[in-house]
C-alpha cells in the first residue's frame, strides 16, 4: 500500500514538473520502457547471458565451497590457519580484483563466470564450516548410541542437521555472485544485463535505465525469496 | 608452529611468488609483474597515489558518518518499535539481495561522476545492512536488565545514558563493522565503474593503459585501507565493548 | 566388594580411565570392579567429576577404558551394542530435524527394521511413556519431561535388556523431577529391564534403586554398595520415613567422609 501511494506520488511529481523528467521519468515511462525492452529478442539475450553466467558460477562454487568449508572443520589446525584469511578475503572489496581476471581471461563469458565464483566462494566456505561446527555433538553422540556406523552418522545426522544453513549459505552466494557478474558486466564487457545498464547510464537513457534496474531488481528477489522459502521449509524444526 | 607463524610464513611465501614467478617468467608480466616493479612505482608516483587515496578516504569516511552513522541511528529507531520492525525489516531485508551496483548509473547521472555520487551510493549501500543489524540487536537488549536497572532508581534520560546505550554498543559495533565494509566495496566500486579520481580510479586507469605495476599498487592500497579500518574497529571495540567479548566467549 | 559372575547382567572388571587435558592426563576413574545383576533398577551416585557418567558411556560402549574392561554375555563391550542396550541421556539428544515418532524410530531404522514394524513399535512406546497423542510434533514443541520421555521410548524401542540412563531428570525442575521418576517407576514395573542409573541426587537414588553404588571424588572408586531395601511399589510418602532418611544419610556420609579425608 505504502509502495503504492510512493509510485502515485513519483508520477504526480513528474507530472506536476516538480521533478525533472529528464533526471527522473515519471512510472508510466518507465513501464513502457520497460515493455519494449522484454520484448525485444536482444534484451532477452542480454538477460540470459547474465543468469546463464550466475547460474554457472553458483554450480561451481558451491561444491568447492562444501569441500573446503568441511575440510576446515574436520581439521581445527587448518582452520586456525586460514580462518582469519577467510574472514579478511570476505571483508575486502573483491572488485579490485576483476582487473586481474580480464588481464587473465579477456571480458568473455567464461571470466564473468570465473569472477563469480570467486565473488562467492568465501561466504559459501565461510558457511558450510559453520554448518558443520554447528551439528551438535551430543547429538552425535547419540546416533553413536543407537548403533550408527560412520557413514550412517554423516547422512542422517550431519545431512538433516545442516541443510538449513547450508541453504542460507546458498542463497547468500548467490547474492555475491550475482552482484559480482553484473559488477564484471558494467565494468567492461559486450554483452549481459549489467552491461546494458551501464550503457544505458553513460548516454542518459532514463527510462530504459531504471527498466534494467527493475529488471535486475526483480531477478534478484525472485532468486533470493524463492531459497529462502526453501530454506524456511527445510529449516522448519528449527525454532 | 603456531597459527600466527604459519599465517605469517605463508604472506612471505606469498610475497616470495609475487617477486620471482613473473621474473623468472613462470608467469606473464602483463598479468602479474613483480613486487619490486610496483614497489618503484610507489618511490616514483607516491604523490599521484596519495592525492588519489585522499579522495578515496574522504569518500569513505563521509559515507560512513551516512551508513554507519545514520544506520544505527535509523535502525535503533527501527528496531525500537515492533510495529516498525514488522513491516519494515521484512522489505529491507528482501531489498538487500537486490546487486546494488545496479544503482551506481543512477547516482552517476543524479551527481555526476565526482564524489558526491560515491558518497551518496557507499552510503546507501552501508546504510541498510547497517540499519537491519542495528534493528535485530535493539530488539534483543535483556528486557531484565532494563527491569534490573529501574528496580535500582534509573528512569529516563538516566536509564537510556547509562544502561541502555552502553549495553547497546556490542551490537551497534557488530552492525557498523558490516556497515563499514560495505562503504569501503561501494566507494572502490562506483571509483571503479565512472569516476576522475580515487584509488578505485587510478586501478581502472592503469588497468586500461596495462600498467600492471600500478594496478597491483593500487590492489594494495586498497587493502591496506581494509584492514586499518578493520583494526580501527577492533580496536574500539577492545576499548569500548571489552565486557561483551569476554562474555561472548564464554557463552 | 566380590562380584558375583555367575549372574552378573554387566561385569566391570578393574576399569580405569584417564584423559588428557591441557596437556595433563587427569586420572576419571580408579580400578573400579562391580557387578550388575539382572532386572534390577541400580543406581550409581557420587559428587561431581567422579567419573560415573564416564563409567556409564562406558558401558554404553561410546568410550573404552583406559585399563580393564566391561564385559557383556562373556564378551567385552568395546562399541555401542543397541540390540542389547539403550542409553538415555542427561540433554534428551533427540535429533530436532525428526518428530517425536521419528526419533523413536530412529534406531530401528538404522538396524533396517522395515516401516511398518517400525511405526508399530514406536507407537507401543509412545503408548508407554504416554505420549501416543504426541508421536508428530518436533522436538522443539515438546516440554522438558516430554522430550525425556521421548528419549526413554527411543531407548526402549529395541527391546534391550540394559538401560542405562545418565542423569536424565538433572535438567528438569523438581516437580517434574519427581513425577518423572514416579513414571519411571511405572514402565520399569511393566518391562523390567536392567537398569543403571547415573543420578547426583541422593533422594532421587533411594527412591528409584533397589541397590546404590556410591562412588568417591576423582579419581573415582567404588566406595560401597547400598542395599535400598523399601518396598515395592515405592510411594511419595516413603519419602518421609525414618527408613528413606537413614539410607540417603548412609549415603550422604559417605561421600561426606571421602570429601573430607585428607
Amino acid at each position: 500500500m505504502i509502495a503504492a501511494g510512493l509510485v502515485v506520488a513519483w508520477e504526480l511529481a513528474v507530472r506536476g514538473g516538480l521533478i525533472n523528467a529528464r533526471l527522473l521519468p515519471p512510472p508510466t515511462a518507465v513501464i513502457d520502457a520497460l515493455g519494449n525492452l522484454l520484448a525485444e529478442p536482444k534484451m532477452a539475450r542480454n538477460i540470459s547471458v547474465t543468469l546463464a553466467q550466475a547460474l554457472l558460477a553458483i554450480l561451481i562454487a558451491c561444491p568447492l565451497g562444501l569441500l573446503f568449508g568441511i575440510a576446515l572443520a574436520e581439521n581445527r589446525r587448518l582452520a586456525q590457519v586460514f580462518d582469519p584469511f577467510l574472514y579478511f578475503a570476505f571483508s575486502v572489496p573483491k572488485s579490485i580484483f576483476l582487473p586481474m581476471f580480464i588481464l587473465a581471461f579477456g571480458i568473455g563469458f567464461g571470466q564473468k563466470v570465473m569472477f563469480g565464483v570467486f565473488s562467492a566462494i568465501f561466504i559459501a566456505v565461510l558457511t558450510t564450516e559453520a554448518a558443520v561446527n554447528g551439528v551438535p555433538q551430543h547429538l552425535v553422540r547419540a546416533a553413536r548410541a543407537f548403533g550408527a556406523s560412520r557413514t550412517q552418522i554423516y547422512t542422517r545426522i550431519y545431512v538433516p542437521a545442516m541443510l538449513p544453513s547450508l541453504i542460507e549459505g546458498l542463497r547468500l552466494a548467490m547474492i555475491f555472485n550475482i552482484t559480482g557478474v553484473i559488477f564484471a558486466e558494467m565494468y567492461a564487457s559486450r554483452e549481459g544485463l549489467g552491461h546494458m545498464i551501464a550503457f544505458w547510464g553513460e548516454y542518459f537513457m532514463l527510462p530504459e535505465l531504471l527498466a534494467g534496474i527493475t529488471i535486475a531488481a526483480f531477478l534478484s528477489i525472485v532468486v533470493n525469496e524463492a531459497l529462502r522459502w526453501m530454506e524456511n521449509r527445510v529449516g522448519r524444526w528449527r525454532e | 608452529m603456531s597459527p600466527l607463524a604459519a599465517r605469517t610464513l605463508i604472506i612471505a611465501a606469498l610475497c616470495a611468488a609475487w617477486e620471482i614467478l613473473p621474473r623468472a617468467g613462470l608467469i606473464p608480466t602483463l598479468f602479474l609483474s613483480p613486487l619490486s616493479a610496483s614497489a618503484q612505482v610507489a618511490l616514483h608516483s607516491y604523490p599521484v597515489y596519495l592525492a588519489n587515496l585522499w579522495v578515496t578516504v574522504w569518500e569513505i569516511a563521509l559515507a560512513l558518518l551516512i551508513a554507519c552513522g545514520g544506520g544505527v541511528l535509523l535502525g535503533g529507531a527501527i528496531g525500537a518499535f515492533s510495529y516498525s520492525r514488522r513491516v519494515l525489516l521484512p522489505l529491507i531485508s528482501s531489498v538487500y539481495a537486490v546487486p546494488f551496483v545496479v544503482l551506481y548509473p543512477l547516482a552517476t547521472v543524479w551527481l555526476g561522476i565526482g564524489s558526491a555520487s560515491k558518497v551518496a551510493f557507499a552510503g546507501l549501500y552501508g546504510l541498510i545492512p547497517t540499519v537491519l543489524a542495528t534493528a535485530a540487536g535493539v530488539q534483543l537488549i535483556d528486557r531484565n536488565l532494563i527491569l534490573a536497572a529501574r528496580s535500582i532508581g534509573a528512569r529516563g534520560i538516566t536509564l537510556v545514558v547509562r544502561i541502555l546505550l552502553p549495553a547497546t554498543i556490542p551490537t551497534v559495533l557488530a552492525a557498523v563493522k558490516i556497515g563499514a565494509a560495505l562503504v569501503i566495496v561501494g566507494v572502490v566500486v562506483g571509483e571503479m565503474l565512472v569516476s576522475t579520481a580515487g584509488i578505485g580510479y587510478l586501478i581502472a586507469q592503469n588497468r586500461t593503459s596495462f600498467n600492471t605495476p600500478e594496478v597491483y599498487l593500487a590492489i594494495v592500497v586498497v587493502l591496506g585501507i581494509a584492514w586499518a579500518l578493520e583494526r580501527a574497529l577492533f580496536f574500539l571495540e577492545r576499548r569500548f565493548a571489552n565486557w561483551s567479548l569476554h562474555t561472548q566467549k564464554t557463552s | 566388594m566380590n562380584p558375583s559372575i555367575t549372574d552378573a547382567e554387566l561385569l566391570v572388571e578393574a576399569v580405569s580411565h584417564e584423559y588428557e587435558m591441557r596437556g595433563n592426563s587427569v586420572k576419571a576413574l580408579d580400578e573400579i570392579s562391580l557387578a550388575v545383576p539382572p532386572r534390577r533398577f541400580v543406581g550409581i551416585v557420587g559428587p561431581s567429576g567422579c567419573g560415573k557418567s564416564s563409567l556409564l558411556m562406558m558401558m554404553a560402549g561410546l568410550i573404552r577404558p583406559s585399563q580393564g574392561r566391561i564385559v557383556l554375555d562373556g564378551v567385552p563391550i568395546t562399541d555401542p551394542v543397541p540390540t542389547k542396550i539403550g542409553v538415555v541421556f542427561q540433554d534428551a539428544s533427540l535429533f530436532p530435524w525428526k518428530t517425536a515418532q521419528e526419533n523413536v524410530e530412529f534406531p530401528l531404522e538404522l538396524q533396517g527394521i522395515s516401516r511398518e514394524k517400525r511405526k508399530a513399535t514406536a507407537e507401543v512406546m509412545l503408548e508407554l511413556v504416554g505420549l501416543l497423542d504426541f508421536g508428530g510434533r518436533y522436538p522443539h514443541e515438546l516440554s522438558g519431561g516430554m522430550k525425556q520421555r521421548v528419549a526413554i521410548a527411543r531407548g526402549l524401542g529395541q527391546d534391550p535388556r540394559i538401560l542405562l540412563m545418565d542423569e536424565p531428570f538433572a535438567a528438569l525442575d523438581e516437580q517434574t523431577r519427581m513425577t518423572m521418576g514416579h513414571e519411571l517407576l511405572r514402565i520399569w514395573d511393566r518391562t523390567h529391564k536392567t537398569v543403571v542409573f547415573v543420578t547426583h541426587s541422593l533422594t532421587e537414588a533411594v527412591y528409584l534403586c533397589d541397590e546404590v553404588l556410591v562412588m568417591s571424588p576423582r579419581p573415582g572408586r567404588l566406595l560401597d554398595r547400598i542395599e535400598i531395601d523399601l518396598p515395592r511399589p515405592r510411594t511419595y510418602e516413603m519419602m518421609a520415613t525414618e527408613q528413606f532418611g537413614r539410607l540417603r544419610d548412609r549415603i550422604w556420609r559417605l561421600i561426606r567422609t571421602e570429601q573430607t579425608a585428607p
